[in-house]
């Protein structure tokens, strides 16, 4: 077994992950069953604007008065088109 | 026909299936997976085969022609990959040839090399990744090894179901090996290959969320025997001629080693339990042109050349140049011009100076190509709507907007007018 090779290419591994590891705060809170639970509820409240859900992409999870709050970014694409950000909040309690 | 004639005919077979792969590129509509493709947005895939289509549209702009050249080049990419695999597998020159040259006119690998779904892309790094992983097994060269990791990475962040073929590879590594595969590089390369793919998956939700919505009717095992017939029955629409080689062609498949079974039920198996009706998935039968190169090269060579003639007609009536060969077994996109590029201009005329249009109906992702408005999902949406206008696709969506004023009426699309 090369293990050189093997801990390089580990690393180069780990390089490569290197977005999908900065996204791992976004989604830890899918940890709790309360989030897992509550997200089909919020993605129905984004379908029921008429958004594309390709368009959102979730930022945060927070817990305050309103309920458990899912914040997105949504920017919408089209052809020659690439709207500027904005962001929506939707809360399930 | 002197050796020399025949390889130079097979030159120009060749040379002909890479003609076909860039032959009427822009004629078909743009589709919603292509769409998805070149805004690379789609909440089932893993990013590779989408960014590169995104790359390329953003580098020589979102044109229907642009993001298909992409799969063309890797269409073609295919070729000499079927052919050092052939090479790799049954140390035959004239086999390899062969199998080059019934890759190049397989049919449903020219159709998905024309159309910018990733089907393609996954082709390429799946063929890539079996050569690269027999190379790194049968030689102590280190480049052998990082080619495979990289093959592998390409393959699993192109589309997610590819995590099956470094699975399928890690498991008949070990049926190979028993207790020392945990001492065996290659078998650690792959799984390391496999780390960017496990993040990828858990750090984004729309992975799992789009397994759960059709895990069970269209993903799954659902009416086993329906699946086969509609695995069949698209395979006989895509392939014909093709179809019967392949079934003549499977005692050859004895010859072949199980890392190319496993690629080969990888694809089959994928088609089958994804979706059976989903034609992109015929792509990857174009694997069997190892089998089938291996089994005509034993023929006479007046069967052969004769086999060789009727393939080559089949794609030609299937897929030839639509300006030349349209004929009644010409393939579905390519009979009549699409609806979306014959009447965007058109309805965008309609729709001019509007923010956004509400569509109701089975909206795809490929309204956000051709409409110039912001485009609303209107399935889930309350009426009174906001939008002037709606987009309906099929007559039963008009009982929502009832009393509203056509605009526009066409074959598959209206749009109507709702308030002033």
């Amino acid at each position: 077994m090369n293990a050189r090779l093997l801990l390089s290419l580990l690393a180069l591994s780990l390089a490569l992950s290197t977005p999908s590891l900065m996204r791992l705060p976004q989604v830890l809170p899918f940890l709790e069953a309360d989030v897992r639970a509550a997200s089909p509820l919020v993605l129905k409240k984004l379908r029921n604007d008429g958004l594309w859900l390709v368009n959102v992409d979730m930022q945060s999870v927070t817990r305050d008065e309103r309920g458990l709050c899912f914040h997105f970014e949504h920017r919408y694409t089209g052809r020659g088109r690439n709207d500027a950000p904005e962001l929506l909040t939707a809360c399930e309690q | 026909m002197k050796a020399q004639e025949y390889r130079f005919t097979l030159g120009l077979l060749a040379a002909l299936g890479v003609l076909l792969r860039i032959t009427d590129l822009p004629f078909p509509d743009f589709a919603t997976d292509e769409a998805q493709a070149a805004f690379a947005a789609s909440a089932a895939w893993t990013p590779l085969a989408m960014g590169i289509v995104k790359g390329a549209t953003t580098l020589f702009g979102e044109e229907i022609i642009v993001a298909r050249s992409v799969s063309a080049l890797f269409g073609i990419a295919c070729l000499p990959l079927i052919y050092l695999l052939s090479m790799e597998l049954t140390k035959k020159r004239d086999s390899a040839l062969l199998a080059l040259v019934v890759a190049s006119l397989f049919p449903s690998h020219i159709l998905f090399s024309r159309l910018a779904y990733p089907s393609i892309q996954e082709c390429f790094f799946w063929l890539a990744a079996l050569f690269f992983y027999l190379r790194a097994t049968r030689s102590k060269d280190m480049r052998w090894s990082i080619a495979l990791f990289f093959a592998i990475v390409a393959s699993t962040m192109t589309k997610t179901q590819d995590i099956l073929f470094p699975a399928a590879l890690v498991l008949g590594r070990i049926a190979e090996l028993r207790t020392k595969v945990m001492k065996d590089t290659v078998t650690w390369i792959i799984i390391l290959a496999c780390i960017p793919f496990v993040l990828y998956v858990a750090t984004h939700p729309g992975i799992a969320a789009t397994i759960f919505l059709y895990g069970g009717n269209m993903y799954g095992v659902s009416g086993p025997l329906d699946r086969f017939v509609t695995l069949f029955e698209t395979w006989w629409r895509l392939l014909a001629l093709f179809l019967i080689i392949i079934a003549v062609s499977l005692p050859a498949l004895k010859k072949l080693p199980w890392p190319f079974h496993a690629l080969l039920g990888t694809a089959i198996l994928t088609a089958y339990l994804l979706g059976p009706g989903h034609t992109y998935y015929t792509t990857h039968l174009v694997f069997f042109s190892l089998p089938i190169a291996m089994t005509i090269t034993e023929w006479k060579p007046n069967i052969r050349n004769l086999c060789l003639g009727l393939l080559t007609a089949c794609t030609l009536l299937l897929l030839g140049p639509r300006a030349v060969f349209l004929n009644p077994w010409t393939e579905d996109h390519y009979r009549e011009p699409g609806f979306w590029n014959e009447h965007a201009a058109e309805i965008n005329d309609v729709l001019k100076g509007e923010e956004a249009v509400t569509v109701l109906g089975d909206a795809g992702h490929h309204l956000r190509w051709y409409l110039e408005p912001k485009v609303l999902v209107g399935k889930n949406m309350t009426p009174p709507f906001a939008t002037k206008y709606v987009l309906l696709l099929g007559q039963e969506e008009l009982g929502k907007v009832a009393g509203s004023k056509v605009v526009f009426a066409g074959e598959i699309a209206a749009i109507v007018q709702i308030r002033d």
